[in-house]
């Protein structure tokens, strides 16, 4: 029996069908990210785990109970928000202890636990400063830090790091790893940014449309995608995507190729599978990316971007020819799946 | 920030005309209270022999004391200072009343949205349209059945409903900034709907506060129509009677004593948009600008 279990859950907004029939298990102490496009109902997901969006079908399950009418505070799980949600008028302590504080926990118990929250995030000398007076990464602590004062069952996370700036982001990620693997949290994460799904994850949640398309740990979702749509989703830049009608040696029933731009090996002219321009070099130092635009493409299709870790002797305009190794390629049929696993 | 820019590059010409210009308007408008002040501590014979603006020779606080103590407003002649307390009688609860009212109001229909809440704050809105003579009948048919006519306790409640439209509107525009996850957070912490009212909403809506008080404050106040529809007698606000006094004549008119009345009539709203003024126009504009 996993620790936290959905079981054909449903979210209706009207007629609108938000979340469909979604199962999923998650185990103790398992971190496990939700991604997908904007509106695949990630958030709307994580909300109905905390309380936040009634369950219209289907049971929540934690730790054996069922949850799934229970009021949010009595779910015994935290919250971290895109926004901080910081109540502004509260000093940073006050904000930290107000949960225990409305339950009725001793004050001493209280200022031990608030005490321990500060020390884990760096937090104890803004104990008695408003949100007002800090910097965007303290804020997003103090925000954890409201969060692991309660020692929740289960800590849920949506887009914390989306405010931050770049630099701030990567530091506060690799934050949230650690404190992950110190606290041993189960932990329900929601971002739009595959780079935080992949190098925080457990198990990555693909979904779209309000269904999951691929559960699996990020390299599986990486090496084996179910669908194009999880091929194009993971992956930056986006895997290649090449129409096969014209192609020697696809499998049957193939209708386009998925190739990884790291897969993608540029080769004279020749008897190449795919000949083209090259159409611009992004040199990046440690990679080049190189962009073909094939022959007989329209100027708005996509260019294929083949990506080496050398740098690259090729000029624009220059002519070449693309190849790939089948084992690395994906195949997809007209429903768009990959035919790789599904055979 | 902007203000203090926007004359840097300026020619010294045309700051001394923006100043000049400014100067005549300010003067413009302070003129009639300065009138009044003047004529006010000015004695009869005075004003009717000297010039308007000239300043007074013998400065006295007669026509004041007569104007609060013992004027004649109608048949009684005890002064306005009886009208001036059921002024604040009315003010001073019909002014909280409208705005606890309009802040909980808002709260609901920015953060607990229901089915129908958009049009429910449409109609709350056409509330705040409505000229005061369109419901002057059916308010007085239903202060008389509600037993309140002629009573400040029915003043009052005219007034809060009222003002509950506009009280409204200031707190869900305001409320509509503060974000939803702010009330998600207090939810998960185990707050309840009145407790994130009181422990987290009101604590942050200080601005908005002083601009739904000093609103209500100066409509309340100064209202007249209300007040002389639905009170009678004793229980008419200081508008009212300030109408009373200038118009009872016994022989002279007595422009010092209408003046220091007029000026103590005035005086409560002048005083807190002086002491809460710089509150209000941030209040004002804390939904246009964020942060």
């Amino acid at each position: 029996m996993a620790f936290l279990s959905l079981n054909n859950v449903d979210k209706f907004y009207g007629d609108l069908h938000a979340i469909k029939s979604v199962n999923l298990a998650i185990e103790q102490g398992e971190f496990v990210v939700f991604v997908g496009p904007s509106g695949c109902g990630k958030s709307t997901l994580l909300r109905m785990i905390a309380g936040l969006e009634t369950i219209d079908g289907g049971t929540l399950m934690l730790g054996g109970n069922d949850i799934t009418h229970v009021i949010p505070s009595k779910r015994d799980l935290a919250m971290v928000f895109q926004s901080y949600a910081l109540y502004p008028h509260m000093s940073v302590e006050d904000n930290m202890s107000f949960a225990l504080r409305l339950a009725g926990e001793d004050k001493a118990v209280i200022a031990k636990k608030v005490a321990e929250a500060a020390e884990k995030l760096d937090l104890e000398p803004y104990l008695k400063r408003t949100p007002r007076a800090l910097s965007g990464g303290q804020r997003q602590r103090v925000a954890i830090g409201r969060a692991i004062v309660r020692q929740p069952k289960v800590f849920l996370f949506d887009e914390p790091l989306s405010n931050l700036d770049a630099a701030l982001r990567g530091q506060t990620r690799v934050e949230i790893a650690r404190l992950h693997r110190e606290l041993g949290a189960t932990t329900v994460y929601v971002t739009h940014d595959q780079v935080e799904a992949m190098t925080l994850a457990d198990r990555v949640v693909v979904l779209r449309a309000g269904h999951i398309e691929q559960v699996g740990t990020p390299l599986e979702l990486y090496d084996a995608p179910v669908n194009k749509f999880v091929a194009q989703f993971i992956g930056m830049p986006q895997m290649n995507l090449i129409k096969t009608d014209g192609i020697n040696g696809v499998p049957a029933g193939a209708v386009e190729a998925g190739v990884r731009t790291e897969h993608m090996q540029i080769t004279d002219e020749g008897n190449a599978r795919i000949k083209g321009t090259v159409e611009l070099i992004e040199s990046l130092g440690n990679e080049t990316l190189i962009h073909v635009r094939p022959d007989g493409a329209d100027s708005h299709e996509m260019p294929l971007i083949a990506r080496q870790y050398s740098r690259s002797e090729l000029n624009m305009g220059a002519r070449v020819g693309l190849g790939w190794d089948d084992s690395q390629a994906h195949y997809f049929n007209t429903q768009g799946e990959n035919l790789r696993i599904t055979a | 920030m902007s203000s203090r820019t926007a004359g840097a590059g300026m020619h010294p010409g045309w700051r001394v005309l923006t100043y000049a210009i400014l100067l005549v308007a300010a003067l413009y408008y302070l003129l009639p209270l300065f009138v009044m002040l003047n004529t006010s501590l000015k004695s009869l014979a005075e004003i009717r022999s000297g010039n308007l603006l000239s300043l007074p020779q013998d400065p006295s606080l007669a026509a004041w004391s007569k104007a609060w103590g013992s004027a004649c407003t109608g048949i009684s002649c005890d002064g306005v200072k009886g009208y001036f307390w059921n002024s604040v009688k009315i003010t001073v609860p019909a002014v909280l009343i409208s705005t606890m009212v309009g802040a909980i109001n808002g709260y609901v229909l920015s953060k607990w949205r229901f089915r129908g809440s958009n049009l429910f704050f449409g109609m709350l809105l056409v509330g705040t349209m409505l000229p005061f003579q369109v419901v002057l009948l059916p308010m007085a048919r239903t202060l008389g059945e509600l037993g309140l006519a002629g009573t400040v306790s029915g003043l009052i409640m005219v007034h809060v409903i009222y003002g509950i439209a506009f009280t409204t509107l200031f707190f869900r525009n305001f409320y509509i900034g503060v974000p939803d996850d702010l009330v998600r957070a207090a939810r998960i912490d185990g707050a309840g709907f009145w407790r994130i009212f009181f422990r987290i909403m009101l604590p942050m809506s200080l601005p908005i506060i002083m601009v739904s008080l000093i609103w209500q404050m100066t409509q309340i106040w100064n209202d007249f129509l209300f007040g002389v529809v639905y009170s009678s007698g004793d229980a008419q606000p200081i508008t009212v009677a300030l109408n009373n006094l200038v118009n009872s004549t016994t022989g002279v008119k007595e422009y010092n004593v209408d003046m220091a009345a007029a000026i103590i009539a005035a005086l409560p709203t002048l005083l807190v948009y002086v002491l809460a003024g710089s509150y209000f126009v941030r209040g004002m504009t804390a939904g246009a600008v964020k942060g």
